[in-house]
């Protein structure tokens, strides 16, 4: 297992993976947003021996410290997990299809990191311009909308995640991936 | 290159400062930096890195009186480009087809990242094991 954090620098990294034995990374471009598609945390995937992903991005746990929100418990993914590693058993759901980022999210993604530049080398006005020029165009997208959040001295945890999330289940919920479907 | 280029940041694989002059919005650059920022090489063949080239079917539309056209050069090897003329910055995205071989081939895209000591890491380097990958963040 290898763990990719999402976020802007080591240091809001590495006090979440104390203890942690498997090897954590931080992607602080967006990589994976770019190149997997990934629109929200967490999204596993899993990856056999040749590199080929067997069972594309998906919206699993590894507690059920969200499942009152979520309603997706974790013991259901590791059960399948455990049959993939013990003889390759993939679930149905593995042969999803993760429908390719419009021209609007890619054009998101490239706001973000103008953003980002903009913040880490102390240029506020270009920063403020494209993490809103980013948040117009992906309105539903995590990595964009509450990745944002704390760079722009908002509560990633507070009441505007609360209407993020309000906001993408009104819009169907367009997460790129599989969603456990709910008990 | 001349008296009317400026130093602007170039945001893509890494981030790079090059001297651009910029017309109509869009920052000409001359042909030596297009390795440095994108990796390829201008050739009478096309784009080239290494032995590869990509051709160009017409090479004019690069071209400009003052070197080239960054933005479709970036376009040209299927990357997104985004330029904010004010900020005398550019961004090129990944290749839309790096993007496929994830979502329709399958294969997993190689990444640099950062490890917790802010060491460069490869994805790859973990090749050969039944893995997880897992996204997460603090946010």
């Amino acid at each position: 297992m290898i763990a990719v954090a999402i976020d802007e620098n080591v240091e809001v990294v590495a006090p979440l993976a104390q203890g942690i034995t498997y090897p954590v990374l931080v992607d602080t471009e967006h990589r994976l947003p770019e190149l997997y598609a990934v629109n929200n945390v967490p999204t596993v995937m899993w990856i056999d021996e040749a590199d080929r992903i067997v069972r594309p991005n998906a919206n699993e746990f590894g507690s059920d410290m969200f499942t009152e929100l979520t309603g997706i418990r974790c013991e259901d993914h590791m059960t399948q997990v455990r049959a993939w590693i013990r003889d390759g058993t993939l679930p149905d759901d593995a042969s999803f299809e993760v429908p390719d980022l419009d021209a609007d999210e890619i054009a998101a993604r490239l706001h973000f990191r103008m953003a980002v530049h903009g913040r880490r080398s102390g240029r506020g006005d270009v920063a403020e311009r494209h993490f809103n020029r980013a948040k117009e165009l992906a309105p539903h997208d995590f990595t964009i909308v509450r990745a944002a959040m704390p760079l722009t001295g908002i509560d990633p945890f507070g009441p505007a995640y609360f209407e993020l999330y309000g906001v993408f289940e009104a819009a169907g919920a367009p997460y790129r991936g599989i969603r456990r479907p709910r008990p | 290159m001349n008296e009317t280029s400026t130093p602007t940041i170039v945001i893509a694989d890494d981030e790079t400062v090059v001297e651009a002059t910029w017309f109509d919005d869009r920052p000409v650059v001359d042909p030596s930096a297009l390795e440095a920022v994108l990796g390829w090489n201008l050739k009478p063949e096309g784009l080239c890195r290494g032995d590869a080239c990509v051709p160009l079917p017409d090479q004019s539309a690069l071209e400009h009186p003052e070197g080239i056209d960054l933005m479709a050069a970036a376009g040209t090897l299927g990357r997104p480009t985004l330029a904010d003329p004010d900020a005398q910055m550019v961004a090129i995205g990944v290749p839309a087809d790096d993007r496929q071989r994830a979502l329709v081939d399958r294969q997993a895209p190689d990444a640099t990242l950062l490890d917790l000591d802010g060491n460069q890491r490869q994805l790859s380097e973990w090749s050969g094991t039944r893995r997880l990958l897992v996204a997460f963040s603090s946010w």
